[in-house]
């Protein structure tokens, strides 16, 4: 084997996917070669850093779910306000149409002060008023209920097998496996939010409620007599479609989003001294990467800093419990 | 969203007690790659690396046996293993002028983990912002232990030569990632 081994065959070395006697040759070949020996230790070395990638793959599909996050609060807006948003557009399009038509003879004002349509106009209303809530970003109904903590100890020694760490990636279902956790399941509770849940079904029953108003008068039928009827027929709308509703929102909608922050994920946050920190002691404040504000126990690792030096956190110590820092340079 | 298939639950063999019956050699076999590749990662020579992973399983398994291990995870616990002899031996080696200057990572050095963490977070980051396919091949060759790269391109229904064209490519994206960092 006189020319030099392709970076397939290096890896397929390291990955131990060599039939015998390829790795025979593949290793003599290493042995007198120092510059495919060089790049063998090279692609290791990238290796390590992928298989310890691979540990947190999980990170990756929350990547690509996940909108990027910067610092400071991000503005927060999930798919289920934009689908939801949508759906009210066309309801209120169907709604604004509907009482001239329910109520030809009476006009549009009287038409929207009958029963029969108030009944479908509150929900409605209420469901709107969800829909701007979630998407002025007062409410995160993905992040409020779910949590991934992703807190990867990366140490090449002992984290090799302490990776990525996931927990509680749906929310929950009051009472589960109850009655009460089954019939909220069909509903589609715990697999998004009640919230979400509630929206939709306000949506759709008084979306539902105010076509079905408008089908019947035209089909001649008086208020007393359809009113009672578009009641029931939203009713039944609402409970065959909330539980599927709910599970293509689950499609859209991340399976997690969380701002916790583990100790570790402070490594490389700054922050300032409130107290002088030294080799055994030290008091500071740092921000982390959503800007929160923490208080921490750390030690500085280098030189002794004054209070109110400008520190980085480089590491969390575990066994004593502090953060390392050291002066922040920038 | 990528599915991660469950080879890694017959190959990881996770926290096993040791009251349950060890079997080494279905470890070995799954492991050995793994840890004399992290040996190499550290500019061990591959036969010495080689020879030191052997010692490696050979204390594990002692130990193992004398009842001394309270749970065994692999391969972490083998690769620390080796790693803690192959630093005695770099260290000997290098008093000789052998070998220049490189540790084996300690997971007390608060610098060498942070380097590593941000090392991965690259790589994370690299793959994010990679095709479909190409996370799709790293999700399925970086499992413990690696499957073949024909494995891999029948799981995914690509050919081989796509398969390591798209690994190559990959890995040359982390690479100059990781070399713009440092």
């Amino acid at each position: 084997m006189t020319e030099h081994l392709s970076e397939v065959r290096r890896l397929e070395l390291l990955h131990g996917t060599l039939t015998e006697r390829e790795r025979i040759e593949v290793k003599a070949h290493v042995r007198d070669c120092p510059e495919c020996a060089r790049a063998l230790a090279e692609d290791a070395r990238v290796d390590e850093v992928l298989f310890e990638a691979r540990r947190a793959q999980r990170v990756v599909t929350l990547a690509q779910r996940r909108r990027p996050v910067s610092i400071g609060r991000p503005p927060r807006r999930s798919a289920a306000a934009w689908l939801g948003a949508a759906v009210c557009a066309a309801v209120a399009a169907v709604a604004a149409w509907g009482p001239g038509a329910a109520v030809p003879a009476q006009g549009a004002a009287a038409g929207v002060l009958d029963w029969q349509n108030v009944v479908f106009y509150i929900p409605l209303t209420v469901g709107l008023l969800l829909v701007l809530v979630a998407m002025l970003g007062g409410h995160d109904h993905s992040g409020a209920h779910a949590e991934a903590h992703v807190d990867g100890h990366l140490e090449p020694h002992a984290g090799l097998d302490a990776g990525a760490d996931h927990h509680g990636l749906a929310a929950e279902v009051p009472g589960e496996g109850s009655s009460l956790g089954k019939v909220l399941s069909v509903f589609g509770v715990g697999k998004v939010p009640l919230t979400i849940v509630l929206m939709v079904a306000y949506l759709v029953f008084g979306g539902v409620g105010v076509i079905a108003n408008i089908v019947f008068s035209s089909a001649g039928l008086a208020p007393g007599v359809f009113g009672p009827i578009s009641i029931g027929v939203a009713f039944a709308v609402v409970l065959a479609s909330t539980g599927a509703a709910a599970r293509l929102l689950q499609r859209v909608m991340p399976a997690s989003e969380t701002y916790r922050v583990s100790r570790h994920d402070f490594a490389g946050c700054t922050g300032k001294l409130l107290l002088p920190a030294d080799a055994t002691s030290g008091y500071a404040q740092v921000k982390d990467f959503e800007g929160n504000v923490h208080n921490i126990q750390c030690r500085a690792i280098k030189e002794p800093l004054p209070k109110g030096a400008a520190i980085l956190v480089v590491a969390y110590d575990e066994k004593t419990r502090t953060f390392l820092v050291e002066a922040d340079q920038t | 969203m990528l599915a991660i298939t469950g080879a890694a639950a017959t190959s990881r063999r996770p926290t096993l007690a040791t009251d349950a019956l060890m079997d080494w050699e279905a470890a070995v076999r799954a492991c050995n790659a793994r840890v004399v590749a992290s040996l190499v990662a550290f500019s061990v020579p591959l036969d010495q690396a080689e020879e030191l992973a052997s010692q490696t399983w050979a204390r594990l398994i002692e130990k193992e046996r004398a009842g001394e291990l309270r749970e065994i995870t692999l391969p972490g616990l083998a690769i620390k293993q080796a790693r803690f002899l192959a630093h005695a031996w770099l260290r000997s080696n290098r008093l000789r002028g052998a070998f220049p200057e490189q540790e084996p990572a300690g997971g007390a050095d608060p610098e060498r983990a942070l380097i590593a963490r941000r090392d991965v977070e690259i790589a994370l980051e690299v793959l994010s912002r990679s095709s479909a396919s190409a996370r799709a091949v790293f999700l399925h060759l970086y499992d413990d232990p690696p499957p073949s790269h024909q494995v891999v391109a029948d799981r995914l229904g690509l050919s081989l030569q796509r398969v390591r064209q798209i690994l190559c490519e990959v890995r040359r994206a982390i690479r100059v990632a990781l070399e713009g960092q440092r």
